[in-house]
């Protein structure tokens, strides 16, 4: 059977990008909003709309049983669930497949055995896949001695139940453990009521590479190169590129086959990225995690190989084989995304919703904008800042970089705050220019008067 | 140019007649040379309606006792919107009756979907007033 009208299960520019898809395909759109949002740009785009609830995301968008049951009501027989929401929630896929409606995803057993942090690992310790060095279920000191001796410092401890960085603490030596342990077990006993430890190794000089796979139901795994997320702010990923940089060639093959390796080892169907941190000092690399959901940086891939996921996504929701080879996967180029959101950086990234009076998007060759954004367009409170996405392209990194610099310029929204002040205050900087920066960089940078007075000046 | 240079008395009249249709409680229009003031008072109006909207999404299924013109009070059971995982029981807020039901039984019915229009009797008129 195959798929003929998708529910999509989110909102604002990913809920664009997935009706566009479904529309390309010649398929029916039915999108689930929230009654925040009915008058959006995607609302008007969807072939049909339907209220699952209130504005709050718990009483709509994170409601997997209005979820399926609007999609089941509208007729639906697929679902999309975008990322973010319910796009990682292993019991919507599993309504789906017990209500007969295809998820585009992975399979509800695959999301949850890859969602588990600890099982993850495991998946990726049996598939070859290095990890990072630890030691789970730390409960008392002598043990975390012995865990930390053997890994060798600097070690991270962190809280096994957590994540957010609540319970987190480097030790650079054995005399600093004894009151890391104590203050680690304790915000996780506060945070998270379990005070189990987990302590791995510490990597000071990071960068985030990860890897895009597909697969489909008949055990093909490809890879569709990676993309460089080593720019973050408190864990959120604020530019990302492709391909890697400063990162050896041959790293970067092994860390692909990693990724096809874990990848088939699941049978995972669909789009996924595998996540990987490489240690600029120990020239070595380590899983992270695997996202099983279209992520939000996707556009970077789809610019260098020229494959558009979305439609890979439904095609394998189909159950159809992938019509592309790992031959025909070719990284042309260099493409760079920023994430613009309505926040201040210039005031702790406050955010800042509202009505947009003026929105002037940059245009030109090798320009990529993909938003739900636009003048008149009211930003509600309740949801993640997101406005767009741009994405830029070029032969190179530099004409890449020079192209990103031009447009943010060029893009001017008002009525709100926006991070584009941020964003080109950031892109200037000759580290960024370089390449030689870690995941802890912005946070080092922010902490600068010159660049904080940059940005302010930048801000309304 | 004056409002009263625009406005003749059956200009006046047409006005009137709607905002007596509208659903507006007052109307103030001025110029230079004259003003025009309508407005109505609450309980000049006939009659209120209450909609009942679905508080959940579901499909419909209105109570077997209510159909046009029945007379409900608050508490009285509607009807039910059944979800995948739930049932969700639809009661009168208010006494009345119902003049219109606006989705089929078996239909399927968004959040905030208009379900019932119930005319209130007077006396919830006046407690709304």
């Amino acid at each position: 059977m195959s798929v003929t009208r998708i529910f999509i299960a989110n909102r604002g520019e990913i809920a664009l990008r997935v009706i566009r898809a479904a529309t390309a395909a010649g398929l029916e759109t039915v999108l689930g909003v929230s009654e925040a949002d009915r008058d959006s740009l995607p609302a008007r785009m969807a072939s049909r709309t339907v209220c699952l609830g209130p504005a709050p995301a718990s009483a709509s968008y994170l409601n997997i049983d209005a979820v399926v049951t609007a999609a089941k009501g509208t007729g639906c027989d697929a679902l999309h669930p975008g990322y973010g929401f319910l796009a990682e929630n292993a019991a919507l896929a599993d309504l789906c497949a017990a209500q007969g409606i295809t998820f585009i995803g992975p399979r509800g057993d695959t999301i949850r055995a890859l969602g588990d942090k600890i099982t993850a690992r495991g998946l990726a310790e049996t598939a070859g896949v290095p990890v990072v060095p630890g030691r789970d279920q730390i409960t008392d000191f002598a043990d975390a001695k012995v865990a930390a001796a053997a890994i060798g410092y600097p070690v991270l401890l962190k809280a096994t139940a957590g994540g957010g960085g609540r319970g987190m603490q480097v030790v650079r030596s054995e005399a600093d453990l004894q009151p890391a342990f104590d203050t680690a077990r304790a915000e996780a006993r506060a945070a998270f009521g379990n005070d189990t430890l987990y302590l791995e190794r510490f990597i000071g000089k990071a960068r985030h590479v990860e890897v895009q796979v597909l697969g489909d139901r008949f055990g093909t795994v490809l890879h569709l190169g990676e993309r460089d997320c080593t720019l973050q702010r408190r864990h959120q990923k604020i530019v990302e590129e492709g391909p890697a940089l400063h990162v050896p060639a041959a790293i970067v093959a092994q860390m692909r086959a990693a990724a096809v390796d874990l990848a088939a080892s699941v049978g995972y169907e669909g789009a996924g990225t595998v996540e990987f941190i490489y240690d600029t000092d120990a020239s070595a690399f380590y899983f992270l995690e695997v996202n099983t959901r279209i992520q939000v940086e996707h556009p970077v891939t789809e610019m260098l190989t020229g494959v558009d996921l979305v439609a890979q996504q439904i095609r394998i929701a189909n159950g159809l084989p992938l019509d592309l080879a790992q031959s025909d996967i070719i990284l042309t180029g260099h493409a760079i995304e920023c994430r613009i959101t309505a926040e201040n950086a210039a005031a702790g990234f406050r955010p800042s919703p509202g009505l947009i009076t003026s929105w002037q998007a940059p245009t030109g060759v090798d320009i990529r904008l993909d938003s739900h954004c636009h003048a008149g367009y009211n930003v509600p409170p309740y949801y993640d800042s997101l406005l767009g996405k741009l994405i830029v392209t070029g032969p190179d990194r530099d004409t890449a970089l020079a192209r990103m610099r031009a447009a943010l310029q060029e893009f001017v929204v008002e009525g709100i705050d926006t991070t584009l002040p941020f964003l080109q205050a950031l892109l200037a900087r000759s580290e960024f220019e370089k390449g030689t920066v870690s995941t802890r960089w912005v946070e080092a940078v922010m902490q600068e008067p010159d660049f904080s007075e940059q940005v302010n000046r930048g801000q309304r | 140019m004056s409002l009263r240079a625009h406005l003749t008395d059956a200009d006046v009249m047409q006005i009137m007649r709607a905002f007596r249709n509208s659903t507006l409680t007052s109307l103030e229009l001025t110029g230079p040379g004259a003003a025009l003031h309508l407005s109505r008072r609450r309980s000049t109006r006939a009659f209120a309606d209450e909609l009942i909207v679905a508080p959940y999404v579901g499909i419909f299924t209105p109570h077997p006792d209510i159909i046009l013109g029945a007379s409900v009070a608050p508490g009285d059971l509607l009807g039910h919107i059944r979800s995948i995982g739930q049932t969700v029981d639809l009661r009168a807020g208010s006494p009345g009756h119902l003049v219109e039901i606006s989705v089929p039984s078996g239909r399927f019915v968004e959040f905030g979907q208009t379900l019932f229009t119930l005319r209130l009797s007077p006396q919830a008129q006046g407690a709304a007033a």
